[in-house]
């Protein structure tokens, strides 16, 4: 350098002399700015404390702060919208997708879902059920319907990484269908994506959120990064896809760093075992939503027996009025011709032997209302066997020891033993009564006793007296006098007595007039002559009767002849 | 637990249904392939004393790749190239194949396997295939038949992945 030097001054003394000439009354706003500086960064670093609570404070106050802060905040969330999409998305989500979840659009789920099962168990069992619950409680039906449709169990949670498609952690009761989990996991996401191709479409709309088989419901919810998968078994309320959403964002949440650095190892969201059990014991207990308070189950029990009984009853008088007809049928003398059902009960109406049994009878038998019934019958005779045999035996006075059958060529046929008297008097009355020959050859006829037989020899001698012969009448000659020692020896033994009844049998009325009277004191007198003074028995006269056959009258010559017929009555 | 997507890829019938059955067996997945075009196996493998479930994915059916859905290969950690050793035509299948898995799935562990290395006499493929495999040139004869190779070829592929994902070696 070749200026010259003013002074002696070192060149560095120079240098600041120079200085303080050329910028000398800067240099205190420069010290002034270099510490304004420094003050500065005190500042922002202060600020930076008090920032949070100063914002709080004066957001408490008005909202200056937050309208100056907002385009700055808009625009660095449009840029940021802008640069990755899908970041901001992923860090909203699990914030935002509650507050979204429980918007209208839930609440017309859940209308969808009310709607659908009411139409669906209008008509089931349970439906009426649930109706009859509606009545009982005044509750709305739907009301019923959600509380006690939400028959649900979670049996298995698969949360799977949906990208992946492999599984991070599964729970659930043990269950042969579920036992390859990590398979089950990657066939949902298959079965996923297969729904996702074949509808084309990125949206998640567009992906499978419910899957049937046999009677399991899987239920997915997707979150950005992982799936959560559920099995339930019956019913869950749409409020339940809210739990399981809610699980999956905090899932998420939790899980954000294991999703971002994932590279197949399942280890780190063994930690959401808790979070998945919390959705398995998620489940309405079957009893408590099957429990019918005890008075509704006594009240539908009650209804049920009732309905039970009128139908039982029901078909019991039905039963009962047919049983009646049949045993109307079935009953000898008594044709069903008709049968009606009229407001006050049955009619039944056709034909009846006076003979056949009361009909009133069967109404008794098969427990039907007598008031119930009401008969029509017309009479008739039957030939039906059972009344003939009513008929022979009310006619005949048959008695027990004869039974009479009625043979089809049309003769009745007595057997069994009866009295000589019955046998004596049935053929003649069958014939008159009831129009048919009575065979009584076969009837055994009791032996007869010694008097019986005594009675009967007496009986069986009519002594024809001719004309003429009247004074000289032989009594030896007749033999009569041997009967009625007999008889008299007979009467003896058995300490009976008897009254001999002379019955004249004459056709001349004139002739024998008094012929009678006459007639027993003769024979009196005679019997007593050759049989001694103590005889059982005496002659009695009268009964005077005349039997005059026309023929006889006609043909036979006045005064001819006079029979004396023997009659026996014994007495103890 | 690790648990790994692997995809099988070939032109028909090369035998990729086969290799899974040969190296796995459930039943589990049989009934849902009809519906789904796609069948899914699991087997174990022990890699570095880890064990590692791989989930085998594998077209149904007899149908030829390119109706496959996109999200067939979505996710997967690894996949095989499988060609028929008796059919040279298969290569350029696997080709265009592993072409459309590397631009879907980016740099994920892959093998290339010559199926039918049973069938020395119908053999019709150079040994290098001509195919551009990464590490260049490798790949597994297998033989579905007689198993030879194929336990390899599985073990491999899962070492490579779990490499890839940073815990091999
Ligand atoms: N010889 C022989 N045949 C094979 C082998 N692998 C598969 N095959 C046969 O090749 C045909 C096609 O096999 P498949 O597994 O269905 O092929 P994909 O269509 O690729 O699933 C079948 O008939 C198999 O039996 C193998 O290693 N050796
Ligand atoms: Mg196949």
């Amino acid at each position: 350098m070749d200026s010259p030097r003013p002074d002696s001054l070192g060149p560095n003394e120079e240098m600041e002399r120079l200085r303080s000439l050329l910028v000398g009354p800067d240099i205190a706003r420069i010290s002034q700015l270099e510490q304004s500086v420094a003050d500065s960064k005190v500042t922002s670093e202060r600020v930076a404390q008090v920032l949070p609570a100063a914002i709080s404070k004066r957001t408490q106050s008005d909202s200056q702060l937050a309208s100056a802060l907002s385009p700055t905040i808009e625009k660095t969330l449009e840029l940021s919208i802008e640069r990755n999409p899908e970041k901001l998305a992923e860090a909203l989500s699990p914030v935002m997708m509650p507050a979204i979840r429980k918007s209208i659009s839930q609440q017309i789920k859940a209308m969808m879902q009310t709607l659908n099962q009411t139409l669906e168990l209008g008509l089931s069992a349970r439906g009426m059920r649930w109706r009859f619950e509606s009545l009982r409680t005044g509750r709305p039906f739907a009301e019923v319907v959600m509380l006690r449709s939400m028959v649900f169990r979670v049996e298995q949670v698969f949360l799977v990484h949906r990208e992946r498609a492999v599984l991070l952690a599964h729970e659930g009761v043990r269950d042969s269908t579920f036992d390859n989990a990590d398979l089950v996991a990657a066939m949902l996401s298959a079965i996923q994506d297969f729904v996702k191709d074949s509808f084309g479409g990125q949206q998640d709309e567009n992906v499978l959120s419910t899957l049937e088989f046999e009677d399991h419901i899987v239920w997915i919810e997707r979150g950005p990064k992982m799936v959560l998968a559920s099995v339930i078994r019956g019913s869950a309320p749409v409020q339940f896809r809210s739990t399981l959403q809610d699980t999956l964002n905090e899932l998420h949440r939790t899980h954000r760093e294991d999703l971002d650095s994932f590279s197949g190892d399942t280890a780190a969201f063994e930690a959401s075992a808790p979070s998945l059990a919390q959705c398995c014991r998620h489940a309405t207990k079957e009893s408590s939503s099957r429990g019918f308070s005890p008075v509704l189950g006594i009240i539908v029990v009650a209804v049920l027996a009732g309905i039970a009984f009128w139908i039982v009853s029901f078909w019991t008088h039905r039963a009962r009025e047919n049983e009646l007809v049949r045993l109307l049928e079935d009953e000898p003398g008594i044709v069903v011709t008709g049968t009606e059902r009229t407001g006050d009960g049955l009619k039944i109406s056709g034909l009846r032997d006076p003979l056949a049994s009361d009909p009133e009878q069967f109404i008794e038998v098969t427990h039907l209302d007598p008031a119930e019934v009401r008969f029509s019958f017309a009479a008739y005779q039957s030939l039906e066997g059972a009344l003939i045999d009513r008929r022979v035996a009310l006619l005949l006075g048959v008695p027990s020891t004869i039974t009479v059958t009625y043979d089809d060529s049309g003769v009745l046929i007595a057997t069994g033993s009866a009295t000589r008297h019955w046998v004596e008097s049935a053929g003649p009355k069958s014939l008159s009564a009831l129009g048919l020959p009575l065979d009584a050859s076969r009837v055994e006829l009791p032996a007869l006793t010694e008097l019986e037989n005594a009675v009967r020899h007496v009986e069986a001698v009519p002594i024809a007296i001719l004309p003429g012969v009247g004074e000289n009448f032989d009594f030896d000659e007749t033999g009569l006098r041997d009967r009625l020692e007999a008889l008299n020896a007979a009467l003896v033994a058995e300490s009976f007595s008897a009254e001999i009844f002379i019955r004249p049998h004459w056709f001349n009325s004139e002739a024998v007039a008094g012929l009678a009277g006459d007639w027993t004191a003769r024979l009196q007198e005679k019997a007593i002559e050759s049989m001694g003074d103590d005889l059982q028995f005496h002659f009695a006269a009268g009964l005077v009767q005349r039997t005059i056959s026309p023929q006889l009258r006609i043909g036979l010559p006045r005064n001819t002849t006079t029979v004396l017929v023997f009659e026996v009555r014994v007495r103890p | 637990m690790i648990r790994h997507k692997i995809c099988m890829l070939g032109a028909f019938a090369v035998g990729k249904t086969s290799l899974v059955r040969r190296f796995v067996h459930s039943i589990f997945s049989e009934q849902y392939q009809t519906t789904l075009g796609v069948q899914i196996e699991k087997r174990q493998v022990e890699v570095n004393e880890r064990s590692i479930d791989l989930m085998l994915w594998d077209i149904a059916g007899e149908d030829d790749f390119f109706r496959v859905p996109e999200s067939y290969l979505t996710g997967a950690a690894g996949y095989f190239l499988v060609v028929d050793g008796t059919r040279s035509s298969t290569i350029e299948v696997a080709v265009s194949l592993s072409e459309r898995a590397v631009a879907k799935l980016g740099d994920v562990p892959s093998l290339v396997l010559a199926n039918k290395a049973d069938r020395t006499d119908a053999w019709d493929v150079a040994d290098d295939l001509g195919f551009p495999t990464r590490p260049a040139g490798e790949l597994i004869r297998t033989s579905a038949l007689s198993g030879d190779g194929v336990a390899r070829a599985f073990d491999l592929l899962a070492a490579r992945i779990e490499t890839s994902s940073g815990r091999g070696q």
